[in-house]
């Protein structure tokens, strides 16, 4: 188990590596330089060549990719050109808004993708089957900016019930969660009915059944928690697109969370939040996918080690 | 004249029994017309091809059709109770208590995701309503008699943990923990190996002794059935074709087709010749061939066989076998 722990740590840690240096490397090569465009077209050059000093990026470019490692270590991405306080602080200030957004979204597709997805199953081709397969083949294909912007249209503009954009009024979370969770919905429906039918075929459920089980005992015991095994890996893999999905919902709902602030910072050239903005959506996708894979080994006895 | 109401009653009486399976094109009949009956303690064989249908017959007994499946047609009496005009739930109340049964293949027949204790024990709590320390104390007890060593510590093993033989123990084990009345092996030893199979076979035989339960083996082993059987009855295209004692059917068979199968038991006494094969195919059941469905491959046919479907009929020895040639059938030489 320990060196299953160490392999999988020491992967963790070259792919987080990874990302950092491709962001590093991909937000220097984007056009338009920080003090530039901060200070407007109407800086002198002397006023330009002081602010990029005092950001370290008169320095070589390994000198400041080494220096953006040997801080990351300890959370430090240095100062924001733009706010003009620690990105990691920036990035602390927006992490809540996104993790709640993401909460939310998950627990509206597991809530409602479970059953949805288990009654598709009990009885395929029945009419609640096709219904819910129409609506979450409709929720995967449809784009989220699309979705957000037709949602705005009818509970924003016509119905004048719920803000368009923003944190401020407990309401507003509503239609970006929503948003988030349609294609994670159809996902999980998806997977659930398919890994349930598989399953109801199995040999095991016939035996539970020839032992006199009941039919909600059958398939809420035997038949489910063989089901998780597939769903909670492509669950974990999906939970991390919602971070990435997260991106261009809260840029439509103006959303302060993670995916605006990584906009707006890429749009001021605002290097160190970009940098730290990725990093901690990619150690978020790690993370997810480490709890993922100990919680097969959980389900799951013939993977665990050392049994 | 009224005719007196019968007194005796078997425990499995099975009536014309029909399924049809569903389908875009149709559907087909799986089973038609399938009778046969099995005495309290009793072992009947129901023997055929892969396809004959043996394998449905006991999905219909156990209420485990599959969806796109249905008894279309007969009845299924189980200690004189009607199990095809009962609803679902009922029969599933009688099986494990009533009926138990063994699968073809131990390897999935046991959920991965659970201990054994707790599969078996999961029977004493559900269905006796045990506590659990109890119900894991009879779980051990039922393990132990179907010869697994060291029972009481291999409760908490996983279904991997254990080799295939012991795995068929212990899909043994949870049939007969509640011991029913009636224990339906469906190919309980076609998936094992050779060596392992005899073990098997005989921890059944064992079972069934102490317990007095009724035996319905399916299977495609014509051995077996000599072993262990008291009376057999030959499938064939959804029907049983004979039926009646292993010994008078094997040593006389009635129908065309049993004697085609008995035939085809390579003996070790004639190496040199080739395999005795019935020629062709078995039909397909969408579209099976009009009058004796066994007549385009039976070397006895005649034009009749073709027109006219034969019925079953009583013969000598207390057999029945469904050929409109069966007495003539009968009078030919032992095969080998």
């Amino acid at each position: 188990m320990s060196g299953y722990l160490a392999h999988r740590l020491l992967s963790s840690f070259v792919v987080i590596l990874g990302a950092a240096t491709i962001i590093f490397v991909a937000i220097r090569a984007v056009p338009g330089d920080p003090a530039i465009v901060m200070l407007g077209p109407s800086a002198t050059p002397e006023q330009i060549a002081a602010l990029r000093s005092s950001y370290g990026l008169d320095q070589s470019v390994f000198s400041q990719y080494l220096q953006f490692l040997i801080r990351m270590v300890t959370f430090d991405f240095g100062p924001s050109f733009r706010l003009g306080m620690p990105a990691g602080q920036v990035i602390a200030n927006a992490l809540p808004a996104t993790a709640s957004l993401a909460f939310i979204s998950l627990c509206v597709a597991l809530v409602a993708g479970f059953p949805l997805g288990i009654v598709s199953a009990l009885r395929p081709n029945g009419w609640v089957d096709r219904v819910v397969s129409i609506f979450s083949m409709t929720g995967q294909a449809l784009p989220s900016f699309w979705v957000g912007i037709m949602l705005v249209l009818i509970f924003s503009r016509t119905l004048r019930i719920l803000p368009s954009g923003g944190a401020e009024s407990p309401g507003a979370i509503l239609m970006p969660a929503l948003t988030l969770a349609l294609p994670f919905l159809s996902v999980v429906v998806r997977l659930v009915r398919s890994g349930l039918l598989e399953v109801l075929g199995e040999g095991y459920v016939q035996t539970a059944r020839a032992k006199g089980l009941k039919e909600t005992r059958v398939v809420g015991r035997h038949a489910l928690r063989n089901m998780l095994i597939p769903v909670v890996t492509i669950v974990g893999l999906e939970l991390g697109g919602l971070l990435g999905g997260a991106v261009i919902v809260e840029t439509v709902f103006a959303w302060p969370g993670l995916g605006r602030l990584l906009i707006d910072s890429i749009a001021a050239r605002d290097y160190s939040v970009v940098q730290a903005c990725v990093v901690v959506l990619v150690l978020g996708f790690v993370l997810i996918n480490l709890v993922v894979d100990l919680l097969y080994g959980f389900l799951d006895p013939r993977v665990r080690v050392g049994s | 004249m009224t005719v007196p109401k019968q007194i005796h009653e078997p425990l499995l009486a099975v009536e014309s029994l029909a399924v049809r399976f569903g389908g875009v094109d149709g559907g087909f009949l799986a089973l038609e017309d399938v009778s046969f009956q099995l005495e309290a303690g009793e072992t009947l064989s129901l023997l055929g091809e892969s396809g004959s249908g043996k394998s449905v017959t006991a999905q219909a007994v156990m209420a485990l059709l599959p969806g796109n499946a249905e008894i279309s047609g007969g009845h299924i009496a189980f200690s004189g109770e009607d199990l095809v005009s009962l609803p679902r739930s009922r029969t599933r109340a009688l099986c494990g208590t009533q009926m138990g049964m063994i699968f073809q293949d131990p390897l999935t027949a046991l959920n991965p995701v659970f201990t054994v204790g707790d599969q078996i024990a999961e029977l004493f709590q559900v269905r006796q309503g045990y506590g659990r320390r109890t119900a894991w104390s009879a779980a051990a007890d039922v393990i132990d008699a179907v010869g697994i060593p060291d029972a009481r510590h291999r409760l908490n093993a996983y279904p991997h943990q254990f080799s295939g033989g012991m795995r068929q123990r212990l899909v043994i084990a949870m049939a007969i923990a509640l011991k029913p009345r009636l224990l339906i092996a469906d190919e309980p030893t076609t998936a094992l190996d050779v060596t392992v199979q005899a073990q098997i076979m005989e921890l059944i035989g064992n079972l069934q002794r102490e317990t007095g339960m009724a035996l319905l083996l399916i299977t495609h082993d014509l051995g077996v059935v000599a072993d262990v059987t008291d009376r057999v009855a030959i499938m064939y295209a959804g029907r049983i074709v004979e039926t009646g004692p292993v010994r008078v059917v094997y040593d006389h068979p009635a129908h065309p087709y049993t004697r085609g199968l008995m035939s085809s038991i390579p003996s070790l006494d004639e190496s040199d010749g080739p395999l005795s094969t019935i020629p062709g195919l078995p039909p397909n059941p969408r579209d099976r061939p009009s009058g004796c469905p066994f007549h385009p491959r039976c070397s006895f046919a005649k034009p009749v066989c073709a027109v006219e479907r034969p019925p079953m009929r009583a013969l000598s020895g207390g057999r029945m076998a469904a050929c409109h040639f069966a007495e003539e059938v009968v009078r030919l030489d032992p095969v080998s």
